[in-house]
């Protein structure tokens, strides 16, 4: 059988290499795809150069004030409804309740709520906004890694990630990793959206429809009135390291973005203002 | 194009006479060593040492991991075929299988046997030739030093076949970084998600994972429907030459490009279940296989060479993506090498994670672990051992016939794409802005609407992908799903 397999496979390739003979770039239709490609990433580098290049230096001007209302104080807190969702690319899903276009759909894993408490920001030339992190144990919520205590998350007011510290139960020390960071062995809490996202380098689009949401998810968003305001929202499309989308959508006003959807991830702001 | 379909089909009657597989076949081998444990089941220890910044600069990545080998090195396994009844066969392990001497370890407290033939087995309806474990495999053998050794636990003998079953379906459900989109019949043809991952994509996840922290990666060695989920164990980029520098394209003066050629190697899933495997050394064998990739690579600044030839400065790779279309290189593999070309999607596996619906649930990582991943094997007291059950008896296998079958699950059935008469098409009406945002000025109350670009959120539809020079695939025939 193995033979066979091999042979079928041999045969077709050699097929189709001899019903495709021609010189790639001499065809019309791959050299508009590698224009229109080579026109994608001359945009992103042209983006990438003018937010460096009109960075503010104040956190007053940040991006982040500009969209917050204001800037970053310490005190100020907001709650994050947040759901892992688990890829399904390896997976054989022979599910027959799915529907095609469903296959390849994540699968809504770990839910956890999580605290976001502004403890520090510094106005100095470097500006910096220090958040602590907690997960909580509340409204049907679970802890998704009960080791960890808290996180700390440092960013600059245009929402470059800085800093990430894990404080975990019982150990002296915080374990530092890199904000964004590439690692052999990871949490589950790693694969959350609850990380700065940069802002001033984002595409930004306007949103006719609110974001599609997982059932499960969308369950808890009618349950709990979760409904962001388009007229007065901004949807912001930016690329992780490895170019996945980052999608959010930020309400004009709100502290934290109403809606973060990252490859592993969906977050939702459930609660905004003072304690 | 008559022709071709002709072809198509004749293949297709081929391919599916003959129960292509997605995952493998069987040969042999020896043994020794001991059997060691995946790391710390709890991650931060572990991230000292095994946690960076990711790095995009093609001059530092070139001339530091121009070469990448993962650490432990992945092991060539077997694909438990559905059709064999999963880790529930007795087939390889002398009738006794992997599932029943886990069954009978554990004191005939779990069922991981039955449940294995109802769900990863041959009773399970409308079973196709291809189903298996390969993604379980893949992953186990990633997370997992290869187990070369037999262990008794409760005087069950468990032997390096039974041990790599048990890791592969645990690892069924692993959490996992994941890199492009896969694609899963005929209509995918036209669709970005043939074209990633992107090259610089695959730069990236290789010289950052592989290259820097010796992290296994894992790919879809298949670029088209088929998937074919095999660990790499290392891979190598030759270095580039001041002739493979095509600096930018005039048309995109802030984009430098610059040919690279890698070669990917994979461990395979057709050898038998009890095989140890020989030590990597970046060469293909009986238990490796690899494939020459060439690509371009797009950067965002210029390269500089210095007189002895080496790469002194460079811009970053860029990758990045409108709606679904990713950017990032240019694939240039050449005409009819479409399913054997660039890995449909990369994954990096971190830990096994507690069965749902998909991984035998009865199967005990930390039980596995502290039983069956230690030297020789550790009873486990709290049990009395079982007598082991034999192995079930397979079931027939389903007509592979495509004639007259009807489609048993939702999945389209295959039609030929057509091949699109001009590119893109379909995409959004317009692009994204891309200025740094103008953001809003006033407060939350009383800012104005802002104006912004056209493009729609979401659920807009995907533009064309670029593909770069190569070109777009033609129809082939797909398995019914």
């Amino acid at each position: 059988m193995k033979i066979f397999c091999a042979l079928s496979i041999v045969f077709l390739v050699s097929a189709m290499s001899g019903l495709t003979g021609a010189d790639a770039m001499a065809d019309p239709d791959e050299r508009e795809l590698y224009s229109k490609a080579l026109s994608i990433a001359q945009g992103k580098v042209l983006r990438d150069r003018a937010a460096a290049a009109n960075r503010p230096g104040a956190l007053s001007t940040s991006s982040s004030a500009l969209l917050f209302g204001r800037p970053y104080q310490k005190g100020d807190s907001w709650d994050l409804a947040v759901w892992r969702l688990n890829q399904t690319q390896e997976m054989l899903r022979p599910a027959p309740t799915l529907a095609a276009s469903e296959l390849r759909d994540p699968i809504v894993a770990e839910s956890g709520l999580f605290r976001f408490k502004v403890i520090q920001v510094s106005q100095d030339a470097a500006p910096v906004i220090e958040i602590e992190v907690t997960q909580l144990r509340q409204a049907g919520f679970s802890l998704i890694d009960p080791a960890v205590e808290r996180i700390l998350i440092s960013g600059d007011g245009n929402f470059h990630p800085l800093k990430k510290q894990y404080f975990i139960k019982n150990r002296p020390e915080p374990f530092s990793v890199s904000p964004n960071g590439i690692r052999k062995v990871k949490s589950l809490i790693d694969f959350l959206p609850i990380d700065f996202i940069p802002l001033d380098n984002a595409v930004r689009e306007e949103l006719r429809y609110p974001p599609r949401l997982p059932p499960a998810i969308r369950e808890f968003a009618a349950k709990t009135g979760f409904k962001p305001d388009l007229s007065r929202s901004v949807w912001l499309e930016q690329d992780d390291f490895f170019g996945r989308p980052i999608q959010a959508l930020w309400e004009h006003g709100d502290p934290w973005p109403s809606y973060i959807k990252t490859p592993h991830g969906i977050a939702l702001l459930v609660r905004k203002g003072a304690l | 194009m008559s022709l071709f379909k002709n072809v198509s089909t004749l293949l297709l009657l081929l391919l599916l006479a003959f129960g292509i597989s997605a995952c493998g076949d069987v040969s042999d081998d020896e043994l020794s060593e001991p059997v060691v444990s995946e790391a710390d089941s709890w991650p931060y220890p572990n991230v000292k040492g095994g946690d960076v910044q990711g790095e995009k600069n093609f001059a530092y990545l070139v001339n530091n991991h121009l070469v990448g080998k993962a650490s432990p090195t992945p092991w060539a396994g077997f694909w438990w075929p559905y059709g064999g009844n999963g880790i529930a066969a007795g087939k390889y392990t002398g009738g006794l299988s992997p599932a029943g001497k886990y069954d009978a370890a554990r004191g005939g407290r779990t069922h991981a046997q039955s449940w294995e033939v109802a769900n990863h087995g041959s009773a399970v309806p409308k079973i196709q030739p291809w189903w298996g474990h390969c993604n379980g495999w893949s992953a186990a053998a990633a997370l997992f030093e290869e187990p070369r050794s037999n262990v008794t636990v409760n005087g069950i003998e468990f032997n390096v076949a039974d041990l790599k079953a048990l890791l592969t379906e645990a690892a069924m459900e692993v959490s996992a970084d994941f890199f492009g989109d896969r694609v899963d019949w005929g209509s995918d043809y036209s669709s970005p998600k043939l074209y990633d991952t992107v090259p610089d994509q695959y730069f990236l996840v290789l010289t950052n994972y592989m290259g820097r922290l010796k992290q296994s990666v894992l790919i879809d060695r298949y670029t088209t429907d088929q998937v074919w989920n095999q660990p790499v164990p290392g891979y190598q980029f030759e270095y580039p030459k001041p002739s493979d520098y095509l600096g930018a394209d005039p048309q995109a003066p802030n984009v430098y490009r610059i040919l690279m050629t890698s070669t990917i190697y994979w461990a395979r899933d057709d050898v038998t279940p009890e095989v140890l495997t020989v030590p990597f050394n970046f060469e293909a064998n009986e238990h490796f296989e690899s494939r020459v990739l060439k690509m371009e690579l797009w950067l965002d600044g210029p390269v500089v060479f210095g007189p002895d030839g080496k790469v002194q400065s460079s811009g970053n790779l860029i990758v990045t993506r409108q709606g679904d279309f990713f950017v990032g290189g240019a694939w240039k593999m050449g005409d009819g090498a479409y399913s054997d070309a660039w890995p449909d999607y990369m994954w990096v596996p971190y830990s096994v994670l507690k069965p749902t619906e998909y991984a035998n649930p009865w199967l005990d990582m930390d039980w596995i672990r502290k039983h069956l991943l230690v030297p020789g094997g550790a009873d486990d007291p709290s049990v009395n051992a079982r007598p082991v059950e034999p192995a079930p008896s397979v079931r027939p296998s389903p007509s592979s016939s495509p004639s007259g079958s009807p489609n048993p699950w939702p999945f389209p059935t295959w039609t030929p794409t057509p091949r699109p008469t001009s590119f893109p098409t379909g995409g959004p009406t317009a692009g994204p802005t891309f200025d740094p945002i103008p953001l809003p000025t006033a407060g939350p109350t009383s800012g104005p609407r802002p104006t912004f670009g056209p493009a729609p959120g979401p659920t807009t539809p995907a533009p064309r992908p670029t593909g770069g020079p190569i070109s777009p695939p033609r129809p082939i025939p797909t398995r019914p799903r």
